[in-house]
């Protein structure tokens, strides 16, 4: 009985393997499945179908290409390690956007302790200045490279959620509903968060570059 | 003019390319993966908000029970002065002569 399940299982790892080789296209659902099995060939599948949206969020709300790097790195771990209890009902690309969106606020959360204690950590020499430097975003256009690098400036004051809408709608490209559903929030909800995101952005620039 | 450039500037992200991750990220993801073992769950009574608020709470019992002993004690010694003052006035003392 048990060579038998083994046998089967070996079977369709095989069957999954050429399928995915052979460059055949698979539908979301048996892609998940597969994952679910552990299977290699499935799992780069599914990272090359995300990895430059995952990426992206990531670089949106950190600013940083290192960092991005990582989180995007943690965030395909953590898809590998939970999607046993990925229910197949829900939506994946919902799915993954949510855990980037999380690991991203961890990240931005931990950065605002460190700068806290900061202060205190200096009596004891560690340096905790990470400079705070004019963010390039690679995929901005050429003529207004100067013009992101203000906003991206003055998007670090923003609170946690209108940032996260903010990046998930200008960066990502993501429609209203989308963001909703990331954020499992009402489209109405992410109206008023980029309303006020962009209220306060165009605040923190008047004051930041036209009061001085 | 000063409203235009702050459309200039919000207007700054529209139409970006989305940036493609780095080359072998991949390889790099499945590499980390072999190597990073799972963490295990962590016991929820080890969690740092538990520890802190068991602290506290044990600071708390200490605390009154601190308070009550020390009211206890006062009460004792004038409970003692009622006796001694009490067998002083009828004679009960044992000093006799």
């Amino acid at each position: 009985m048990f060579t038998f399940f083994l046998r089967r299982r070996r079977f369709l790892y095989v069957v999954a393997s050429n399928l995915l080789n052979s460059g055949c296209i698979l539908t979301e659902h048996e892609l998940i499945t597969l994952v679910q099995q552990k299977n290699e060939h499935a799992f780069s599948k599914l990272v090359t179908l995300f990895r430059d949206r995952v990426f992206n969020t990531a670089l949106g709300m950190v600013q940083h290409e290192a960092d991005a790097e990582d989180i995007a790195q943690e965030v395909f771990i953590k898809v590998y390690r939970s999607i046993g209890d990925f229910k197949k009902e829900a939506d994946l690309f919902t799915w993954i956007y949510r855990i980037t969106v999380n690991r991203c606020l961890d990240y931005l959360r931990s950065k605002q302790r460190r700068k806290r204690f900061g202060f205190i950590t200096s009596f004891f020499g560690v340096d905790n200045d990470e400079g705070v430097k004019d963010f390039d975003h690679p995929g901005v256009q050429l003529d207004k490279k100067q013009d992101a690098a203000m906003l991206f400036k003055v998007m670090q004051q923003l609170p946690n959620n209108q940032r996260t809408a903010f990046v998930l709608s200008k960066v990502e490209g993501l429609s209203y509903q989308q963001i909703a559903d990331v954020l499992d929030i009402s489209s109405a909800a992410v109206d008023s968060l980029l309303q006020r995101a962009k209220q306060n952005l165009r605040k923190m620039i008047d004051q930041k570059y036209f009061n001085e | 003019m000063k409203n235009e450039r702050i459309d200039k500037i919000m207007e700054s992200l529209d139409g970006m390319d989305r940036v493609e991750a780095p080359y072998f990220f991949t390889s790099k993801l499945l590499a980390r993966l072999k190597v990073q073992p799972e963490m295990p769950q962590r016991i929820f009574f080890l969690r740092p908000a538990f520890v802190v608020a068991a602290l506290a709470i044990m600071m708390l019992v200490n605390v009154i029970l601190l308070t009550k002993t020390s009211n206890v004690q006062v009460n004792n010694v004038q409970q003692e002065a009622t006796i001694e003052s009490f067998a002083e006035a009828y004679h009960l003392t044992t000093n006799s002569y």
